[in-house]
């Protein structure tokens, strides 16, 4: 599950490059970055490069940082930034077979479909297109809302709005073949119903 | 009642399981210190522009050197130049007439004529090299340094 993110880091101590203080806010933030990587279906370099490069810009900006919007929502934004050039190394995927999901599976308890289902939005997802991922990242994952998404990525709300409509279309279509095997997506039961 | 469209249906169902997917994904854990590798990654940084800080003040103090040095030969050639061709003038004169006092006085007074003519060149070549170097060095030095990323 989701660890919440704790805004409880010293911003003085921070500020003036303190590396405990440095040390505690990476601690803090790190699942943040690593996350929207694997999310951008990322390999385990990849991530720990963005994750490394995005504190490096962080650590130079820190004494800048005023204050403005939440650490986290500014860590978003530089992480989101980065993520695009080093998401960049990595062809285009326009279609065909889904990526495998690699890390740690779904939690124990699970059934066998629910897992399958899980697993086949995670590769879906880091098969969109990297901004409206990373928005699905942000609002979906994170529980962030739109207006914290659209300062994150410097996108009006609208935007991410799309993004996010646009993101659940292609999945839709990505998780077609998911839908008409599982019956998960049908609607037939809910169609009888409100019909 | 009007039924609502599969696609509807499909869009909400999309919404909660893609909520409930995403926040069940186990984070991903780095598989190295990402505080240290950010802070070596700084340090890095600040070296590189330092050297490329270093090479830029070098090849401006290079760039002065040089202007300086094109000054001084100006300077120094404004200084001979005019000696060496009124001692040509002079022995030429001498060699070949028989001496009349007319004829050295007009070569001495065209010989001072030409000297003022090159001093005064001389003088306005120096000026521009100098407002040149000048000019150079501090635009050299007033230029900010743009590295790094976004």
């Amino acid at each position: 599950m989701t660890p919440a993110v704790d805004e409880q880091v010293d911003l003085t101590a921070l500020r003036q490059l303190d590396l405990d203080a440095f040390r505690h806010f990476v601690a803090t933030y790190q699942h943040l970055v690593l996350g929207l990587g694997q999310t951008l279906g990322l390999g385990p370099a990849d991530r720990d490069d963005l994750a490394a490069e995005t504190f490096a810009v962080a650590y130079r900006m820190l004494p800048t940082f005023r204050g403005d919007s939440k650490l986290s929502t500014w860590v978003y934004k530089i992480a989101y930034r980065t993520a695009l050039k080093v998401r960049q190394r990595y062809p285009r995927r326009g279609g065909g077979e889904m990526p495998e999901v690699e890390g740690p599976a779904t939690p124990a308890g699970e059934d066998m479909e629910t897992r399958e289902t899980t697993e086949a939005i995670w590769s879906a997802v880091a098969r969109l297109d990297p901004e409206q991922a990373a928005a699905i990242d942000m609002f979906y994952r994170r529980g962030l809302s739109v207006e914290q998404v659209a300062e994150a990525m410097a996108k009006p709300e609208g935007t991410i709005k799309t993004l996010l409509f646009r993101g659940r279309e292609r999945l839709k279509t990505l998780l077609g073949p998911l839908a008409r095997t599982s019956g998960r997506y049908d609607g037939k039961d809910h169609e009888r119903s409100v019909g | 009642m009007m039924a609502r469209t599969m696609s509807d249906l499909l869009d909400d169902n999309l919404g909660t399981l893609l909520r409930r997917a995403m926040q069940a994904r186990p984070e991903a854990e780095a598989s190295m210190d990402v505080a240290a590798a950010a802070v070596e990654k700084v340090r890095a940084r600040e070296a590189a522009l330092a050297r490329v800080a270093r090479m830029r003040w070098w090849g401006r103090m290079l760039g002065v050197a040089a202007g300086l040095l094109i000054v001084v030969v100006l300077g120094v050639g404004y200084w001979v130049m005019p000696t060496s061709s009124s001692t040509s003038d002079t022995s030429s004169s001498a060699g070949s007439s028989s001496g009349s006092s007319s004829d050295s006085a007009s070569v001495s007074s065209s010989s001072s004529g030409g000297s003022m003519d090159a001093g005064t060149i001389g003088l306005g070549v120096l000026a521009v090299a100098l407002v040149g170097v000048t000019a150079a060095g501090v635009m050299g030095t007033g230029k900010p340094l743009r590295v790094g990323m976004a």
